[in-house]
């Protein structure tokens, strides 16, 4: 529960508005600053609307919204992983470095998305039976 | 609840107009310094002159080597010695290369008669401690009483007091 909150105020008090100011001067090209601005926006939003559905009792939407939160959150594990995979590819490393980004931000929403549906789905088919 | 939340978006839009006037501000040279060093450059390396040996040279090569004997192996005797603690030390440690010389060993009657003489030593030279000792008599009452008292006698001449 704590850590909840802890997690909660973190990223919006700390981690998405250092994020947002350092994507001006991320390494890559335009898209690059604007896929880091995007990723800061997106997830400050979504921590912003667990932290109001959580406080309207609102669990399963809660959920959602913070599957969401964390995969962004991730994209820093995620890209080093994809970074180190490449490295091991021998892509070179402003590709790879490039890649890996995108991969890792559009790769997690993505599975957030997926994981989603399928809790939905699940939590939908208890009403059928 | 909705202090956090407001808190956040003002950090935010903070954050955003900071960083836009940071970054116009900033020199676009310097960013790409900042990352200069992993750009790959534009022209290809040159390739490595390699010589390609013609197949006469390479006949002729191939029959020397024919002609020469196989090189023997050669087994180091291993023992314990060499990789002992010394054996390892008396790598570095450097030859003496200074010739020993030996005195020849005189008889009392041969010795030469000895003077004995007063030779002036040179002064030393004391450095004086940067702290002086501290001891408790240089500060004592007994000690300031000993210090040589340096009477004006103009003054005392004129304090005196007349005799009865």
């Amino acid at each position: 529960m704590w850590s909840g909150k802890v997690y909660v105020l973190v990223v919006l008090l700390a981690g998405a508005p250092t994020g947002l100011y350092m994507s001006f001067f991320a390494k890559g090209s335009f898209w690059e600053r604007a896929l880091f601005l995007f990723m800061a926006v997106y997830w400050f939003f979504t921590t912003a609307k667990g932290w109001q559905t959580i406080m309207r009792r609102n669990v399963l939407a809660h959920k959602q919204w913070m599957i969401r939160s964390y995969s962004m959150a991730m994209t820093a594990v995620t890209f080093r992983v994809y970074h180190i995979l490449f490295y091991l590819a021998d892509v070179d490393h402003l590709h790879n470095y490039e890649i890996s980004l995108w991969i890792s931000v559009i790769g997690n929403m993505l599975a957030a998305e997926w994981i989603i549906f399928r809790k939905a789905k699940s939590y939908l088919a208890t009403f059928l039976t | 609840m909705k202090k956090i939340i407001i808190i956040g978006v003002c950090l935010v839009t903070g954050a955003i107009v900071y960083g836009f006037v940071d970054y116009l501000k900033t020199d676009k040279k310097q960013l790409q310094r900042m990352y200069g060093d992993e750009i790959v450059p534009a022209t290809p390396e040159k390739a490595p002159a390699v010589a390609v040996a013609q197949p006469e040279t390479m006949s002729a090569m191939n029959s020397l080597l024919l002609k020469s004997p196989p090189p023997k192996l050669v087994h180091k005797k291993l023992n314990l010695k060499l990789y002992s603690r010394a054996a390892l030390e008396e790598k570095y440690i450097a030859p003496d290369t200074t010739a020993l010389t030996v005195m020849p060993v005189m008889k009392k009657q041969d010795a030469p008669t000895v003077e004995a003489r007063y030779v002036k030593q040179p002064k030393k030279t004391v450095e004086e401690p940067i702290f002086k000792k501290v001891s408790f008599s240089s500060f004592s009452r007994g000690s300031l009483r000993k210090r040589p008292v340096v009477v004006d006698t103009a003054v005392a001449a004129t304090t005196a007091v007349p005799a009865n």
